[in-house]
């Protein structure tokens, strides 16, 4: 991002008012997208950023940091976990997942210190939420690209803007594309100046010391190519047909087309063809997206196919009426929290699914399985209302025969019984079953499986601590799609299991076998260097005795 | 508020399975300590802070197996009383001035069984003996200024005469200087470990033992903890 | 390699490998429909493309006349506006005028490739832009009157950081 950072005439706001510096670490955790624990459980939870860090300077995979739960390309290139809708409002920072964190006082930012403990260099924007009035709205503070970095913990201490206004929340955002696992942070600290009487407090919050300075683009979407010609005078788009314009339009993202629409009444009536807003993603609009914005797209949503609001605030009615009326294809409501269920009669031609940490219940996700027969990707990762898992996998065999990819990560209730029916959907090709099964007897629900599901290419099986290496035989022999198997946490694997997964998957890709005990990291070093194409998970723990801490 | 204080003992069959037996106990009551640093807990419900521990393992990435008797205790300086909660043969004393106003009650299945909180490896619920966090026993009651607390694992309380115990207690009656508690607090510890291995020493173990039937005399070579503090308000 | 000669409006003809010709879905289907045999001396003839155009329609579609088929109607990669390759860029560096005239030409001639790559190009010259700047850019006469400007101003406010 190119911007002057301090104009010649900015002057920190300390040195003309007397102010406290102060040090703190994160007080509360607002908000995130992105969670690797039970809401019950506090392991790898967001929580763990409160306080000071507890495990730094030691490096690797601890439960008392906050951990994300995605890493590299491995999502994206399934089927189920689909792209951005909209790639024209393309970020090119390519975040993925943010974390809103609230500290006790409000201050005068000047420096943010990110204890980063596994796998850091995910960081690519910081913003604030400034209290100062009249502009209380979000400001970024910092951008870059995501950073490599080698393989220990570090303090990243980015260089910030110098703002003027006074901030109590930070808004981290996160691209872990380029990480070869997951990123796990320890804590957060901020430094700033802090008003030393109330007077400054309240004339700075009501914005009568000249707290803002002018702030630059926050993004310009201009690419190396343009080359503005001159026209000669001549209105050209009065030449080109209708369908012309809106298929230049189609390339432009969701703020231009808001521009566009204020040229003139040609480019107004173009600018609100729903054809252009069959896919709508708010996502990099979530610091601008009110309940007015939804209304905004309702009137030109009508024939909305895909819809993303993961990122935007989910509280209002209108936030739920809008997505009521207006399903057809594609619902992603990730991180909403509160589910509500829209009118059966919208939603009936669904594809794809995404309810990840929602509080849905089992009698309305039933519903909608029944509902809607096209249904390809069912994602219900973290759903912890969901009871009776059993008898939705059977709603699912019966109801949804295209069924390509569920998962149903850290959910409980499932059962081997409730598993084995998964065989009989045969055009199955991603199973998450992460954490499903940690302390039931598997039985033969694997064999059974991979006997039903031969395109399976992603199967997720952390946790499953019942399982050893008769079990898993079956899917080894058959399930030769195979690129994705994870074996996180089963103890009783041995290495010649690991082998012949190596051998015998010819696509296989990722194999993740951190936390397995009866494998010897000599092992897996040697299988690195004879497998360079797979990539071979083995999370680590290195513990640093800080004595000072 | 006083951070609450707490002892687990590992349950030692375990190594026949290849499962080391400190494991679960060190996970159990280091989890507790992470809840309380986070906030996680209610201060006057230590059952449930062990509850919450308990299952907490389930999300551990390292399958952390075995099991462990349990003994936490919370001190609440705002009305003065100290809850307790209590799984096992841990367990706790309080010492007034030379008399013993409180002590935990052993939980014992039958002779030498203690009442466990398990993770048993995938399969093998059956064969293990598993108690549910709220089979615990959970007190409460008044304490007073200067009042000594001991927690302590079995090995304490099966090697060391009720006596020799409350004698070494009134020591540190009212006591705030935490060197001469450390001190006397080694001084169980290493008595305990001593007449555990004095064959001819006839233990509280031992007594036990013929209560119930077993002839048996000397003392119980077992693992011991001793946490000791005074009570200041 | 067979031949085939196209003819612009203002009468030039151009001769051209039916390969290169055939990646417009126009003339392919010409081709095919009427029957045109290639080995006779047949003209197709565009009357709406005049011989300029054509001249740069050809030296496109010689350039990309390896280029791998477009995927269907790929939803998600197509919209992108940055990716747009050097030499096309260099190649569409022309005027308005020009440029223009060849979207209409790709759009008649339905060379999907040519087509996308130009809209593209004019849709980075709108983004970014306030707009009062794109009608300067592009010379269009705004024919709001006040109040409705300032109706359609606060409609599409939702988007300008404030």
């Amino acid at each position: 991002m190119e911007s002057n950072e301090e104009g010649d005439d900015f002057v920190p706001i300390e040195k003309f008012l007397k102010m406290d510096h102060l040090e703190q670490y994160v007080y509360r955790v607002l908000d995130y997208t992105s969670r690797y624990n039970n809401s019950n459980s506090y392991y790898y939870a967001p929580i763990n950023l409160v306080g000071k860090y507890a495990k730094y300077p030691s490096y690797g995979d601890f439960p008392e940091a906050y951990f994300l739960r995605s890493y590299g390309n491995w999502w994206k290139k399934s089927e189920g976990y689909q792209l951005d809708y909209r790639p024209q409002d393309f970020d090119p920072s390519g975040a993925e997942d943010y974390i809103t964190l609230e500290f006790e006082s409000a201050v005068v930012p000047r420096d943010i210190f990110i204890y980063e403990i596994y796998n850091p260099g995910s960081v690519v924007r910081i913003w604030g939420k400034s209290l100062c009035a009249p502009k209380c709205s979000w400001v970024l503070l910092w951008e870059g690209p995501p950073q490599i970095y080698p393989h220990k913990s570090r303090i990243f201490h980015p260089q910030m803007r110098k703002v003027n206004c006074l901030l109590n929340t930070i808004r981290l955002e996160f691209n872990q594309s380029h990480l070869q696992y997951h990123c796990s942070i320890d804590a957060v600290l901020l430094a700033g100046y802090q008003p030393s009487t109330n007077l400054q407090y309240n004339m700075m919050v009501k914005g009568l010391v000249d707290s803002f300075q002018k702030k630059p683009e926050v993004r310009k979407i201009m690419s190396d190519h343009i080359f503005d010609a001159d026209s000669g005078g001549r209105d050209l788009f009065l030449n080109l047909p209708y369908e012309v314009i809106i298929h230049i339009f189609q390339y432009l993202d969701l703020k231009s087309l808001s521009r566009c629409a204020q040229v003139n009444k040609m480019w107004n009536e173009a600018s609100v063809d729903p054809v252009l807003y069959q896919n709508l993603s708010l996502k990099p609009y979530w610091y601008l997206v009110n309940c007015n914005t939804l209304e905004y797209f309702m009137n030109k949503s009508k024939t909305l196919k895909k819809l993303d609001l993961s990122w935007c605030g989910n509280d209002s009615i209108e936030f739920k009426e809008f997505v009521a009326v207006f399903l057809r294809k594609d619902l992603r409501l990730k991180y909403i929290n509160q589910w509500f269920q829209p009118s059966m009669s919208n939603l009936n031609k669904l594809v794809s699914l995404d309810l990840t940490s929602t509080d849905i219940q089992d009698n309305d996700l039933m519903t909608i399985l029944k509902a809607n027969k096209n249904l390809k990707h069912i994602i219900i990762d973290l759903c912890e209302n969901l009871v009776r898992l059993d008898q939705i996998v059977e709603v699912v065999e019966k109801y949804n025969k295209n069924l390509t990819t569920w998962s149903s990560w850290k959910t409980s209730s499932l059962t081997a019984e409730g598993a084995k029916h998964f065989a009989n959907c045969p055009h199955l090709k991603e199973l998450d079953l992460g954490w499903c099964l940690i302390n039931t007897d598997p039985g033969n629900c694997l064999e059974r499986i991979a006997s039903g599901c031969r395109q399976l290419k992603r199967l997720i099986l952390s946790e499953w601590r019942g399982l050893n290496d008769y079990l898993l035989m079956p899917v080894i022999m058959a399930c030769k799609e195979l690129t994705q198997l994870d074996l996180l946490g089963i103890k009783n694997i041995s290495s010649d299991l690991c082998e012949m997964a190596l051998l015998m998957l010819p696509k296989l890709r990722l194999l993740d076998i951190s936390f397995c005990e009866f494998v010897r990291q000599e092992e897996v070093e040697i299988w690195r260097q004879r497998y360079p194409h797979i990539t071979i998970q083995r999370s680590c723990q290195y513990v640093v005795n800080d004595y000072l801490n | 508020m006083q951070p609450p204080r707490g002892v687990a003992d590992g349950v030692g069959g375990w190594r026949a399975y290849g499962i080391d037996p400190g494991e679960f106990s060190f996970h159990l009551m280091r989890t507790c300590e992470r809840l309380v640093k986070l906030g996680r807990f209610t201060p006057t419900n230590p059952s449930d802070l062990l509850a919450k521990s308990y299952y907490e393992l389930l999300h551990h990435k390292k399958a952390v197996l075995g099991s462990s008797t349990a003994c936490v205790v919370l001190l609440n300086k705002e009305n003065c009383t100290l809850y307790t909660a209590n799984i096992g043969d841990s367990g706790f004393m309080v010492v007034r001035r030379g008399r013993v106003v409180r002590r935990s009650e052993e939980q014992q299945h039958y002779f030498n069984t203690p009442f466990q909180l398990s993770l048993p490896p995938p399969g093998y619920q059956q064969d293990v003996l598993s108690d549910r966090p709220d089979a615990a026993i959970a007190d409460n009651f008044p304490v007073e200024d200067g009042d000594v607390i001991l927690v302590a694992t079995d090995g304490v309380f099966d090697n060391l005469p009720h006596s020799l115990i409350v004698n070494e207690l009134v020591k540190v009656q009212g006591e705030r200087c935490a060197s001469r508690l450390q001190m006397v607090a080694n001084s169980l510890a290493w008595m305990a470990r001593n007449l555990s291995f004095d064959e001819t020493f006839i233990s509280p173990f031992a007594e036990s033992a013929f209560a119930n039937g077993i002839n048996t005399i000397g003392g119980k070579p077992d693992d011991i903890t001793v946490i000791l503090a005074t009570v200041a308000i | 390699m067979p031949n085939i000669k196209l003819q612009s409006s203002d009468g030039e003809t151009f001769e051209v490998d039916v390969e290169i010709a055939k990646c417009s879905v126009t003339i392919k289907t010409m081709l095919e429909d009427l029957g045109m045999d290639d080995e006779e001396e047949e003209v197709v003839p565009l009357p709406n493309v005049n011989s300029a155009i054509l001249r740069k329609v050809i030296q496109w579609a010689t350039y990309h006349k390896d280029d791998p088929p477009p995927p269907e109607d790929d939803e998600n990669k197509e919209k992108r506006t940055d990716d747009i390759s050097s030499w096309d860029a260099d190649f569409l560096k022309v005027d308005q005028g020009t440029l223009f005239e060849l979207i209409l030409a790709a759009n008649y001639l339905d060379i999907k490739g040519l087509l996308d790559v130009t809209c593209k190009t004019v849709a980075n010259m709108i983004k970014g832009k306030a707009p009062e700047e794109i009608r300067k850019t592009f010379n269009i006469k705004n024919d709001f009157t006040a109040s409705e400007e300032e109706q359609v101003r606060k409609e599409n406010e939702w988007c300008e950081e404030k």
